[in-house]
């Protein structure tokens, strides 16, 4: 400080002598004059250079407690920056999914037998086991490509493009975006728009909501398919602000709606149908009856956002957001999120925390009762027992360590514990002492370099 | 159909208010040391924030929300 | 529906507010003096002489860009009919010493932490250059740097000091 204020007071004369011409304060004097001073200024700021690529390579480690889905996801992504400040974003995203997901059903004190989705076979679940379909595995591949660019000072837009494959997925989406800055860009206006068609193609066709499961090898199994394929288009509009509130303070709100028609159930999970006693209501062959998940074929949802980042006086960086959604199913959620970036000379620790809190979907429910089932003319429209779709919170903690390795490159790790807990109503009889709404606990590890 | 009618006036009312207030806000073109830091990005880690945003939507019901809501993935 | 209800009454805010931003008065009188960081420098000094003045600061990308392209202009034009004058806006003088350590000026560089000076030009970016004629008048105001443009600027350059030789 001290340093800086002598600085100035020469430089004041040097510039107040200089009334005829500038007294030559090159920049090799004023070097001189201050002292040869540490490269205060980082590295990293070189990303993002006109003409030149930016690459980053990351990955995504998760794993579920009890052997359930595990996942690793490879990213690699490619912008190169040209000179009047237009890029070009390429993205290449595999994910490679493995382990066993709740199908639906509740457990029982009698073994389950469940057919796989194929029809071809079936696996069978003790009792007072949590009903998992462990046949599940998936390898997704997806690219996408963005352009973004300045219009002039005042405007910029961008353009993208997405598409993704996985066995029984496919998803093709177009994005567009509209940027307007106001008040010497202290204020950015956000417009986005985009339109994602998937093609749903499932193991063994699209079971007819509600239908009952039929069991391995049944031969009039096509009763409970629709055999087309299904799709689903999925529009989705963002509307944001951004504001600078000082040097140190930067604020985002967005308003985000999107509307999804189409095949929206989950053709992997069942519901239970149980008696008053808790128990498993059967067919005329002594089977357990297990409908299949029923959604309603549109969804709307509205998410209102809001993001502020500080940076503190010591370096160091806050970022707090908060977002709310409701849809039109019923659900409402709040999420909070708070990290704290704790710099040094030329890393940071920053350490996180995430709360989320939701409500339950309208046509939420554990399982179907036998009066709903109605032997086998349903009384209900919709039905899923999908957890996600249930009551749940979930808090995640963690941190991320990030240093800079010279030349501009970044490389960063991230632990993280995810703990989410459902509830529901407790069921009838006997049903009342399984448990209905297990914890999912989850590791999520990431590394990214960037150069 | 009331409901989300008023809930789109309370935004855009709200919106409205938010930009009255951004003339009095921000800072001048040369004040920006700090707003540059690559860290005083919005979304200062797309991939890792795409990361999340897979994970939260295959394991919760509401997804999205600092960008595209996200999807492309069969896994909800 | 809503979708479009909302796009309609966004694009309404966009126009809208457009208005505010044109305000770009365009002065015709010679700069007589530049208050850098409080001290009033004499620029009609620099009469008869074409004067680049750009205004940097140390965390701006495409001022990285702009100082090789001003070194150049510097060794091709003489002093007597080109002057480049870069002001610097760094609040924190270690950072923009620790610039010039990594991309070298070959011309005057003055320090302006309070921004006086950039205040009373009405600087919108980072970095501004201000391309004043022999008159002292400002003949062209650039706002940010590409190296695709500052051909262009370049030609301007040119064209105002091949009017000078005309007039000597």
């Amino acid at each position: 400080m001290q340093l800086k204020n002598t600085k100035l007071t020469n430089d004041a004369e040097a510039c107040g002598q200089g009334t005829k011409r500038f007294k030559n304060v090159s920049s090799t004097l004023a070097l001189a004059a201050i002292g040869v001073l540490g490269a205060a200024q980082p590295a990293l700021a070189e990303r993002g250079a006109s003409d030149s690529w930016d690459f980053d390579v990351a990955g995504l480690y998760y794993a579920e407690d009890d052997d359930r889905v595990m996942a690793v996801e490879p990213a690699f992504s490619a912008t190169r920056n040209f000179s009047e400040g237009e890029a070009l974003n390429l993205k290449l995203v595999l994910d490679s999914l493995t382990g066993a997901s709740p199908n639906g059903a509740t457990p029982s004190d009698q073994p389950q037998t469940f057919t796989t989705p194929s029809g071809n076979g079936n696996y069978t679940v003790s009792p007072n086991e949590a009903p998992l379909d462990d046949t599940f595995k998936d390898t997704r591949v997806a690219l996408s490509a963005n352009w973004s660019a300045p219009v002039n000072r005042d405007w910029a837009y961008s353009a993208g493009i997405y598409g993704s494959n996985e066995y029984d997925f496919f998803s093709l989406g177009l994005s567009g975006g509209l940027t307007r800055y106001l008040n010497q860009k202290n204020t950015e206006l956000n417009f986005g728009l985009s339109v994602e068609q998937d093609t749903v193609d499932p193991v063994g066709g699209s079971p007819i909501g509600l239908s009952a499961m039929p069991q391995q090898g049944d031969t009039n199994r096509d009763a409970s398919r629709d055999q087309s394929q299904d799709s689903k288009t999925i529009v989705d509009a963002l509307f944001g602000v951004s504001q600078v509130i000082n040097k140190n303070v930067i604020m985002q709100f967005n308003y985000g709606v999107s509307v999804a028609d189409g095949y929206l159930n989950d053709p992997y999970k069942v519901l239970s149908v149980i008696d008053s006693k808790g128990d498993n209501v059967k067919d005329g062959s002594g089977n357990n009856v297990y409908l299949y998940d029923a959604r309603p074929d549109s969804r709307v949802k509205h998410s209102f956002y809001w993001q502020t980042k500080q940076a503190l006086d010591n370096g160091d960086v806050m970022d707090y957001s908060y977002r709310f959604m409701l849809d039109d199913w019923g659900v409402t959620s709040h999420t909070l999120e708070a990290a704290y970036q704790w710099h040094f000379a030329s890393s940071y620790i920053e350490p996180f925390a995430r709360y989320y809190m939701q409500g339950e979907a309208d046509f939420y429910q554990r399982y179907v009762t036998d009066a709903e089932y109605n032997s086998g003319s349903p009384t209900l429209k919709e039905a899923s027992s999908d957890y996600r779709l249930g009551e749940l919170d979930a808090i995640t903690v963690g941190a991320k360590y990030a240093w800079s390795m010279g030349d501009g490159d970044i490389a960063n790790v991230r632990l993280a514990y995810y703990m989410q807990s459902s509830s529901g109503d407790a069921g009838p009889g006997k049903l009342a002492s399984q448990e209905l709404y297990p914890d999912t606990n989850a590791l999520i590890m990431t590394f990214g370099y960037s150069f | 159909m009331f409901m989300k009618r008023s809930l789109m006036g309370i935004g855009l009312v709200g919106v409205t208010m938010f930009m009255s207030a951004c003339a009095d806000l921000g800072v001048k073109p040369w004040e920006r040391d700090t707003l540059s830091r690559p860290e005083m990005a919005l979304i200062d880690s797309p991939i890792e924030a795409a990361f999340d945003d897979h994970i939260y939507f295959s394991k919760e019901a509401s997804s999205g929300g600092r960008s595209f809501g996200g999807g492309g993935c069969g896994c909800n | 529906m809503v979708i479009v209800k909302i796009s309609v009454m966004w694009s309404c805010l966009f126009v809208f507010s457009s208005w505010a931003m044109a305000s770009d008065t365009a002065s015709h009188a010679p700069l007589e003096t530049l208050n850098v960081n409080g001290e009033q420098v004499d620029m009609s000094a620099y009469r008869g002489r074409i004067v680049y003045l750009d205004f940097w600061a140390s965390w701006c990308g495409p001022c990285r860009e702009s100082f090789p392209w001003m070194n150049k202009l510097v060794r091709e034009y003489p002093t007597n009919q080109l002057a480049v004058i870069a002001i610097n806006l760094d609040e924190d003088l270690e950072s923009a010493n620790a610039f010039l350590q990594r991309f070298p000026a070959d011309f005057d560089v003055l320090f302006d932490p309070s921004g006086t000076s950039a205040t009373q030009l009405d600087v919108e970016g980072m970095p501004m250059s201000f391309l004043i004629g022999a008159d002292g008048v400002i003949h062209e105001r650039i706002v940010g740097f590409s190296e695709k443009r500052a051909q262009k600027h370049e030609q301007d350059i040119k064209q105002l000091i091949n009017a000078l030789d005309r007039d000597q």
